[in-house]
């Protein structure tokens, strides 16, 4: 897993060039292109809130996603010693999504953040699925496959047809793949208008991909471009370097596969 | 009380009103008609010039534009111009430029080559006529050969952009060589009007040359400089009064540089243009809060300006005229015909490099000020002056009624759709397991019916509505046909999950693959007053073109095919027995009625179709002597479809009225 592949997919969707990007946040081309392709280690945390910046993302989704929050967290807890005691006392009681969403209230009424205060939270991805989008364990010989039946899932709630779907979806995969590692693809088309919803399918047995890793989960979001789609998809890419293949894999019921996904963002 | 008029500032107050006003209503007209508001502008310029105004009223034209009170305008049309093609250098696409000079910079050199060509040999007659001995030849014809060449830009990625062209391949042709065209003729035009100043070309290279260097050194020395100012302004939240006032002196600097080497002075503020970053919204900034002004007050007034030195009537005889045609349409040839070529060298079909043609015969605004430009140095006489403004004005004019006989409207469909043809050969047929009848039976079957050469894909559906336990099992059935097939020589494509709803889910599969036919195994023909299966009955009532339903008892090979054929119109049912008898070699028998089913002998299979408007030929069983029977379901409405009709016995029997 590395996050390179959902820095790009984040890249494109805000619409910067590989130099834009990297000229903004003062890096070389030649650095974020080997960032993108997983060659080079994923950015440090100060640098992913510069692209969180950039792309109008909340930096601690970006931070996340990229699993870099043990180093940052080290880093804190080496200059602040006293705070160990305050994580070591939240994981022994083991606190659950929802436990620890209050928590988080507390903190953000106690402590607000000085700049982005006004960011209302990331979107999730359940509350846009819902069972008749959510295909248990398909099995099927390529991606176009599943993009093919989240396209026919889809097509109720967006009023079109399922084949014109199918061609914008296909269009978009040719253009740039969806995989954003762990197993997950996350496939987006950008609609002029309409509702936002998300398609998601798990695969199994999971699908080869070229380059050794196999797809597992496939989530299509169909939405406007906007910021909040690009923190949707910077969401989801957190939520598949968390396991989210692991947590869903195995569930042959949409309804417990909705329900997962709803536990697994409480906290977002 | 006295006229506003009098004042050289009321005066100069109401000649805008007046300019811009009447831009803006010839606008309406020009959109209505579909034509670029560039046309409106410059027929505005030509209406209150000489031509027009000062022909019908003369002494309205002397109040309103006194010939004494144009220098104010001069100066306007020329700051306008400065800041116009500082835009134009800001608006260029310089990484897409260099990206196009590395791979085709040949081929978009054509574009330029040939009207340049042709204009240069046009020169040789109009010499003669239109010059005077005090202008040089080789500059005349340099100048006539530009202003054949020169391509209106920014129109020209508007109109693209309108049609939604720009993302195509045509779109990006077109742009691409418009830009290389337009920089070369540029910096070849800087050359020709130094060389006009100074008088000898050795002085007009050199001047170039220096102006070139000094191009490289703003690039070097500047572009870090606006690059981090850029970063600024994208961080620090937009452009301030100051920073906009250092660029706007900046432009100033760069023209008033190149106009005391002796070049112009747009040419420095239009390189300056260039040179500014594209990255950090620094560009963008710029344009936005400098188009406003300079598109919609200042540059009407060049237009105007040039109107009121274009004079028709000096086209006051039959050879003028025809002069004039000659112009146009050796200009549109070279034009249309160059960028033709070069768009076919790119590699377009013969339509869409026609239609890019067309496109870089669109001249507008820019060879509005080369032709000014050579009217000022005394190059061009004003007769030819009023020959290119009518020739400029007509080749845009006429991009859109030539665009359209060019380029049908469906082009930019054809060209989304694309991927949907790529994707599927032949329309795919979906084979639903499971089936009572058994993979072999399917497989059989599915490569009985796959056509000789234009095979479509297949896909083995398998929808599990047991969830985790059927799983295992359905797996096995999906690679047993998977295994069958396989033998036959057909690749099934695996399709399986876990379907609440797998009626739905085959109709919704069958719509989103394009698939023509859906097989659907059964495990009898449903009895007397017996309900269908609900899968089935989703099935049947979808729309999809053709559902088979296959009950097999054993059918290992296809050797004998009966067809129970009743009514004419089923000669598509027959084209199907055909299609199987083809692929298997199997021997096929018309039967007329149900009825003689029993006594045709031993079938291995048996197609029939079934209407289910109330008559049905479908034996209710499979008929005593075949393996398999293949029924093929026709007929509407799909609602009626409520189950298959019962029929009096468990024998064959027929009620096919005949």
């Amino acid at each position: 897993m590395h996050v390179g592949a959902s820095l790009k997919l984040l890249r494109m969707d805000a619409g910067l060039s590989l130099r834009d990007l990297a000229r903004r946040i003062g890096v070389s081309s030649a650095y974020l292109s080997r960032v993108e392709h997983g060659i080079d280690p994923p950015p440090t945390a100060e640098r992913l809130a510069a692209i969180a910046r950039e792309l109008d993302l909340p930096p601690a989704l970006l931070v996340d996603a990229a699993s870099r929050v043990s180093p940052f967290l080290n880093h804190y807890l080496e200059t602040v010693p006293g705070a160990s005691a305050l994580f070591l006392e939240i994981a022994r009681r083991r606190l659950n999504g929802h436990q620890l969403l209050r928590v988080h209230e507390l903190i953000a009424q106690e402590f607000p953040l000085p700049e982005p205060a006004r960011r209302a939270p990331p979107p999730g991805l359940a509350p846009l699925l819902s069972e008749e989008r959510v295909v248990p364990r398909l099995r099927c010989a390529e991606l176009g496959d599943a993009l093919d039946l989240a396209a026919a899932r889809l097509a109720p709630a967006l009023e079109t047809s399922a084949t014109q779907l199918a061609v914008e979806l296909h269009a978009a995969e040719q253009r740039a793949s969806s995989h954003v590692g762990a197993g997950v693809a996350v496939a987006r088309l950008h609609r002029a208008s309409g509702p936002a919803v998300a398609a998601l399918l798990t695969l199994s047995p999971p699908l080869a991909m070229g380059g050794g890793a196999a797809l597992r989960v496939v989530v299509v979001l169909v939405s406007e471009r906007s910021p909040s789609a690009l923190a949707l998809l910077a969401h989801v890419s957190r939520l598949a370097a968390h396991g989210l293949a692991d947590a869903i894999a195995t569930l042959d019921d949409p309804a417990w596969i909705v329900g997962r996904i709803t536990e697994l963002e409480m906290l977002r | 009380m006295s006229s506003p008029l009098d004042t050289p500032a009321g005066l100069l107050l109401v000649q805008l009103a007046v300019i811009l006003g009447l831009s803006r209503l010839l606008g309406v007209f020009a959109r209505r008609l579909r034509q670029p508001l560039v046309v409106a502008e410059i027929a505005a310029g030509v209406l209150l010039g000489p031509s027009v105004l000062g022909a019908l009223a003369p002494t309205a034209a002397e109040a309103l534009f006194p010939t004494g009170a144009l220098a104010t305008l001069h100066s306007i049309s020329q700051l306008a111009l400065v800041l116009f093609m500082f835009l134009v250098g800001l608006r260029l696409d310089t990484g897409q430029l260099a990206r196009t000079a590395r791979t085709s910079l040949f081929v978009s050199q054509a574009g330029m080559i040939v009207p340049f060509a042709l204009g240069a040999c046009l020169a040789w007659w109009l010499y003669g006529e239109l010059s005077t001995p005090e202008v040089p030849f080789v500059l005349f014809a340099l100048f006539v050969g530009l202003t054949m060449s020169i391509t209106a830009l920014p129109v020209l990625a508007k109109l693209l952009g309108d049609r939604h062209l720009l993302d195509t391949r045509l779109g990006a042709v077109a742009v691409a060589s418009a830009a290389v065209d337009d920089v070369a003729a540029w910096c070849l035009l800087a050359i020709v009007v130094s060389f006009a100043r100074a008088g000898e070309l050795g002085t007009a290279v050199g001047t170039s040359a220096l102006a070139l260097a000094l191009g490289v050194a703003a690039f070097v020395a500047l572009r870090p400089a606006l690059a981090r100012l850029g970063r600024r302004i994208s961080t620090g939240g937009g452009m301030t009064e100051g920073m906009m006032a250092g660029v706007l002196v900046l432009v100033l600097c760069a023209g008033l540089l190149t106009e005391s080497l002796g070049i112009h002075a747009l040419f420095g503020s239009f390189v300056l243009g260039t040179v500014f970053p594209r990255e950090g919204g620094l560009a963008r900034a710029l344009a936005d809060r400098l188009e406003d002004l300079t598109m919609v007050l200042l540059l009407p007034v060049f237009f105007a300006y040039s109107g009121l030195r274009t004079d028709v009537a000096l086209l006051h005889d039959g050879r003028a005229w025809l002069m004039c045609g000659a112009v146009l349409v050796i200009g549109s040839i070279g034009k249309i015909g160059g960028g033709a070529l070069a768009a076919r060298l790119a590699g377009l079909p013969p339509r869409q490099a026609a239609t890019v043609g067309v496109l870089l015969n669109m001249r507008g605004a820019m060879h509005l000020v080369v032709i000014n430009m050579g009217l000022d140095l005394g190059v061009l006489s004003p007769t030819l002056f009023a020959i290119l403004v009518i020739v400029g004005l007509t080749t845009t004019a006429l991009t859109d009624p030539l665009l359209r006989w060019a380029s049908p409207s469906d082009i930019t469909l054809r060209a989304r759709a694309s991927p949907a043809t790529e994707r599927t050969a032949a329309p795919p047929a979906i084979l639903c397991v499971p089936g009572p009848t058994g993979a072999p039976a399917m497989a059989l079957l599915a490569h009985a019916l796959g056509g000789s050469d234009d095979d479509g894909a297949l896909y083995g559906l398998k929808l599990d509505r047991d969830r985790r336990t059927a799983a295992e099992e359905v797996e096995d059935e999906l690679e047993q046909l998977i295994d069958h097939a396989a033998a036959l020589g057909h690749s099934v494509r695996p399709l399986s999950f876990v379907s609440t709803d797998p009626g739905a889910d085959i109709c919704r599969t069958a719509d989103v693959k394009g698939a023509e036919l859906v097989l659907v195994g059964a495990t009898h023909v449903p009895e007397q007053g017996q309900l269908i299966d609900p899968v089935l009955l989703d099935v049947l009532r979808s729309p999809i073109e053709t559902v088979g339903v296959l009950v097999a008892r054993q059918l290992a090979e296809i050797d004998r095919v009966l067809v129970l054929h009743t009514a004419p119109e089923e000669d598509d049912l027959l084209a199907l027995a055909k299609r199987i008898a083809e692929r298997t070699g199997a021997a096929l028998r018309l039967v007329d009625a149900a009825s003689e089913l029993a006594l045709a002998g031993p079938a291995d299979l048996v197609v029939s179709a079934v209407d289910t408007e109330g008559r049905t030929r479908l034996t209710t069983t499979l008929p005593p002597k075949a393996s398999a029977l293949l029924a093929r379901m026709t007929g509407s409405p799909r609602e009626s479809r409520g189950s298959l009709q019962p029929s009096g016995d468990a024998t064959p029997c027929t009620s096919a009225p005949r």
